[in-house]
Formats: structure tokens, sequence, C-alpha cells
């Protein structure tokens, strides 16, 4: 449909004589694209959404408005069971990802190495592997250690695969921030320490706090690589879901989603506000990925 | 003279590109000192490796009798205005000026007395409260002077600190950094590419080149003695010559702009002019490095002079400072025109500054000439 779309609209090219109104006509047209691509995006999420609130167990009819699915979720040993799999690896995983990599990323910052560029290229490849790839790597190398698939196995995946984008974010506000301002306390009386405390710290904390909500959403959301290291009891709520989904879309699962997804939306905004957070306009328009 | 900063055959090289060679230079407490270069001439170099964010790769450094060598920058009783000023931007005015303060655990009391004092040396006391980024570039580069001068330091170390500002306010804060520094008595070390500014605020100038001084002296000394050619040139505007023929042949030198004196002649006889110079010896020929003149004035040709050597009187004192010329172009500078004259016979093209209203227009014939005792030698 995308496809579709994107040939009709190079099938009018904008220079096509039309008489009456050409930059009107051209300007409904992106208008209508652009609205078919949101459509295409969002149309699918939102029924997910709507249908979570169908008081109709088959979610092809539209019986009245309830909230009673979500209700039944709070009484679901299982789901409640998932979601405290997903909150502990997801908490953990922050934690643990945040620190290394904005280790990772004042040391890529202040000291030379050598072979710089390929320590950089080695931080940043993971985020182009396949998640496929990674995850039955992962398992491969925790069989050949013989260490027992669980939570702590996925919690090892997902700082694995969320450190990259931690030294990322904070790299760039390391870079924002120069090293004039770490000479200029160190000038002014400041040992290393005190620099770090008074001075790099909290010019990169928003960036510290962006990468840990970034972090927090993926290990949330995660289910290939969590697919391939988990355990028996390390059931996290995307395993979950898809368990259920196997037996048919219930509206309990449509909940469930929703919930999930207005976490992760409310974590992404909040990561890009403290990304952005002081930045001057020029590094404000950079993505970090 | 009191010494306060000893450099001692400092030497920096990187990786295989040396910076500096081994470079010494005594430094005297309380005095302006400014090091002049163009850009990549290791002057910021060697600002650094006094403030101490680069070790010499061999040499000492002596702070107060003290060696300082090793000693970090946090541990050195000095202070530096940044190029780009790095005031903490999450801070406020007052927080950064107190930064130094509080580093050195000084009491809240002392730390309240000075930061007033200084407030209002620096003229910051109503904006105390603002963020850098609330504040003009001039502002900021006042702050960025207080929170170093609050520390009392023995040197203040200045990295092209009027860089960024525009014309009007650099010269105001030249004027206010200059004062600044005779009221506090501190040494001040300025690192700047922009020679008037150099001139006008400096005890001494180290004029440097390629990361060795080409000449190190008062204002004064580098504008009228230069001992070279890069000396001559990059201070100033200036005519480099050599002289082509009688006793001082081969002989470089220098005369400012200012002092050539220019006098218009009858184009139409030309062999009427009161010249004695018409049996001159000495001729000159140097392509002219501070000013490149427009051709687009080509000079009328005149009856040539009998330049030949082999006429003059042996007996008759030479008088080589007397020339015919044309003038190629005039331009306006506000206070003064520059005007630049092609000697008959010759390449070289004189450059002459005239402060009052010129009578004289482009393709006239003039005489040149200047005191003797106004050529430089350059060696």
């Amino acid at each position: 449909m995308n496809n579709h779309q994107t040939d009709h609209h190079h099938n009018n090219p904008p220079h096509r004589k039309n008489r009456k109104h050409p930059q009107n006509l051209r300007h409904r047209l992106l208008f209508g694209y652009s609205l078919a691509v949101l459509g295409f995006l969002y149309l699918p999420i939102l029924v997910l959404i709507l249908y979570s609130f169908n008081d109709s167990r088959i979610n092809a009819v539209w019986s009245g408005f309830t909230g009673k699915w979500y209700l039944a979720l709070l009484d679901n040993r299982r789901v409640l069971e998932a979601l405290f799999n997903s909150l502990s690896i997801a908490v953990t995983t922050t934690i643990i990802a945040t620190i290394l990599g904005t280790l990772a990323a004042i040391a890529l910052h202040r000291y030379t190495f050598r072979f710089q560029k390929t320590w950089n290229s080695l931080f940043y490849l993971p985020i182009l592997i396949p998640d496929i790839l990674m995850g039955l790597s992962l398992l491969v190398l925790f069989s050949q250690l013989a260490i027992p698939l669980g939570k702590t196995t996925i919690i090892i995946a997902h700082i694995t695969f969320s450190l990259s984008f931690v030294v990322v974010i904070v790299s760039a506000r390391l870079a924002g921030m120069g090293k004039e301002l770490e000479e200029a306390a160190q000038d002014l009386g400041a040992s290393p320490l005190h620099t770090f405390r008074y001075v790099t710290l909290p010019l990169i904390s928003p960036g510290i706090i962006a990468s840990a909500m970034l972090t927090f959403t993926m290990s949330l959301d995660d289910f290939v690589i969590s697919f391939f290291v988990s355990g028996p009891n390390s059931t996290t709520l995307p395993l979950y879901i898809y368990g259920l989904v196997k037996r048919g879309v219930s509206p309990e699962i449509n909940a469930l989603s929703t919930l999930l997804i207005v976490t992760t939306i409310l974590f992404i905004v909040l990561a890009e506000f403290f990304r952005r957070k002081d930045t001057d306009d020029d590094t404000k328009k950079q993505l970090p990925f | 003279m009191k010494t306060m900063i000893s450099l001692d055959s400092v030497e920096k090289t990187f990786g295989r590109q040396i910076v500096i060679p081994s470079f010494s230079l005594s430094i005297y407490s309380g005095e302006f000192l400014t090091l002049l270069g163009p850009s990549g001439c290791g002057k910021t170099t060697l600002m650094r490796m006094i403030a101490g964010f680069e070790t010499p790769s061999a040499g000492e450094i002596y702070l107060d009798g003290q060696r300082v060598t090793d000693v970090p920058p946090y541990q050195r009783d000095m202070n530096m205005v940044f190029q780009h000023y790095a005031l903490f931007p999450h801070m406020n005015v007052t927080d950064n000026i107190l930064f130094g303060l509080k580093m050195k655990k000084v009491p809240a009391a002392e730390q309240r007395t000075r930061l007033q004092q200084v407030l209002e040396l620096t003229q910051l006391s109503d904006l105390a409260n603002r963020r850098p980024k609330q504040l003009s570039g001039g502002q900021q580069q006042r702050v960025a002077i207080a929170r170093a001068i609050i520390n009392n330091p023995k040197v203040l170390l200045l990295d092209e600190p009027l860089g960024a500002l525009d014309f009007q306010l650099r010269k105001s804060l030249q004027l206010e950094l200059k004062n600044l520094q005779k009221n506090l008595g501190i040494t001040f070390v300025y690192v700047t590419h922009d020679q008037e500014e150099a001139m006008s605020m400096s005890d001494r100038i180290a004029v440097m080149n390629q990361g060795r001084i080409e000449q190190l002296g008062t204002p004064e000394e580098i504008y009228h003695h230069p001992h070279n050619r890069f000396v001559a040139t990059f201070v100033g505007e200036n005519n480099i010559l050599t002289t082509k023929s009688g006793v001082h042949r081969g002989r470089t030198f220098a005369i400012r702009p200012e002092k050539v004196i220019l006098a218009p002649i009858s184009g139409r006889a030309p062999l009427s002019s009161p010249l004695p110079s018409s049996s001159n010896p000495s001729t000159y020929s140097s392509p002219l490095p501070s000013s490149s003149a427009p051709s687009t004035h080509s000079p009328r040709h005149t009856p040539p002079f009998p330049l030949s050597p082999s006429v003059q009187p042996t007996n008759t004192p030479p008088v080589p400072h007397h020339h015919l010329g044309t003038i190629q172009d005039i331009s306006f500078h506000g206070n003064l025109h520059k005007i630049f004259v092609k000697l008959d016979g010759e390449e070289s093209i004189v450059m002459a500054h005239q402060y009052d209203t010129p009578s004289f227009q482009p393709g006239q014939q003039v005489t040149i000439h200047w005191h003797p005792e106004d050529e430089v030698i350059l060696h």
C-alpha cells in the first residue's frame, strides 16, 4: 500500500501543466499522501487500543465500551508475574547499562587511543546487528559457558544491546560540551574528581537520563532476543503476549498491549525531552541513532 | 625586576611535529606581556604549557621560583581566561565566579566579600543571577575575567579573550583590561594575533613565528626598530626595500609608510625638479609584502633619469633617499589615505600614508623621499 502511494505520487510530476490551480492540487495530493502514511503507521495501533475497550469477546464486533479487560488483567496471576519479570529485568538492565555506557563514553571522549575510530565503531555496531543474530549468538554463548537460561541471561542480553545506545547518546552530549569547560574547572582549582562531580556530570546528566529511559523502554519491549535467552520462570510481558496470541487474540491481550504501548510512548517522549534539554539548536537536530 | 614565570629551554612536539623548538623566556612580576604571532605560531601551545594543560616534551617551567613543569593545572597559582569564555552553562553568574573559591574551600563570609568586590570591579552586580546564555558576548567576557581574578592569582593567562567580540566592544574592553591589570598588579600573559591590540596594551611584546621568538621588546622597540623582516611586516605596515647598488649593495631595509614624504612635480618638466637624485646610484627593488597595489593605472612613461652608477662622481656624497615615481593608486582609510607609488625604472611599489586630504591623483608624477635615519636595517 505504501509503495503504491509512492508510485502514484511519482507519476504526477510537480511540473506537470495544470492551468487552474497547480499549486493547490499539488498540496492536496501531498496532504492526502501524508494522511495515508500516518494511517498506515498508526491505524493498527488505534484499532488495538479501541478493541481493548470492547465489551465483546470477539474482536470484529463492537458491542459497547468497557474497562473490564483491564481489571481482569489485575486478577491474572500469570500476567502479574510476567509484568514483575519485565519490570525487574528492565530496571536492572537500565542501571547497569547506563553506568557502563556512560563510563565508556567518557573514556572515549577523554582519552586518545590507538585505533580510536575502530573502538568507536565497535561500540556502535551492535545497533545495526539484527536482533535475531544477537539472540542466537548470545544463546550459543550461554550454552557454551553452561549458564542456565533465566532472568540473569535476559538481563545480560539486554545490557549488551542497550550499551551501544547509551554510548551513542552520552557521547553526543559530551561532544557538544567540548573539553574547554572541564579545563576551565581544573584551571579554577577543581581536582579531576571535583571536575566530574560539579561540571561534567551535571552537563551530561540529561543525556544519561535520556539513555536510561530509552534502555528501560527497549528492555521492556524486547521480544526477539528475550525469546532466545529466556528460561523457565523468566517469561516477560512480550513473551507472555506471544504465548497468548497462539491461542487467538483476546481483549486481554489488547488491554495488555495498550498498556505497554502507552508506557513506551511516555518513556520515549521523556527520553527525547531530556536528550534535548539545554542543548543548542544545532545539536537538537541530530538524532542519537 | 622579579621574574614571575621562567621558561627554560621548553620544547613541545606532537608526534613527529615540532611545535615549539627549545624556547626560553622570562616574564616579570606585574608586567603585561603579549605573545603576538600569526595563527599556528605556537603561542597558544606555549600558554597551555604555562597553564598546565600540556606537558613540555623537554625543559622546565618555573612559577615564582617554584618548578611547576609537572604540576597539574588545578594546583598552579594562576588562572586563565579562555578564548570562548568557557563559562559553566548550568550555573548563574555568581556560582561561576565563586567556583574557584569553593574549590579551594574559602570561608563563606570571605567568598561573599570578594564576590562583591569583583562584581563591582567588572560592573556585573546587576547580572549576578543571570545564566551565561542570557548575557551578551561582552558581559560573558567580563564574567570570565571576574571568575579568574577573584582567586587573586599570581598570573592571569588570557587566550585571545577579545577575539570573538565586535570592533567597538573590543576597543573599550582593551582599555578596561589594561586598567584592571594596572590596578591589580597581576602579571598578565596575553595571547593574540592582533598586532594593534598587542601594541596598545602590552608592556612587552614577544613576536612569535614558527615556535620561536622573533623579537622581544616594548611596543615602541618592536614598531620602530624591528630586527628582521618578519617583525617589520607583521607589526604595522612597512615598505621593504633592498639597496641594489652602491656601498650598501644588497642590504634590506624597512621604511614605515608614514615616514615617506611625497611632493608633486610638474609632469611636463621633470628635469627641472630640484632633485639631486638624478644621478642617484642607489636603486631599490623588492616586492611590497604588506600591501599589494592594484595595477589598474599603468604609469605614464616619463623621460628616464640617468640612473647609471658610472656617471656618479665619487667625491659627491650620494643622496639615496630621493626618487621619482608615479602614483598608481590611492585608497581611503578614514583618518588617512594610502598612496601607492611605483618608482620610475623599478618594479618596486612604495606605500605612503597621507593624513591630510591629498592633492594627488593616480597617474601623477611625484618626488618621493625619506630621512635616512628613518630607514631600519633588517637582518
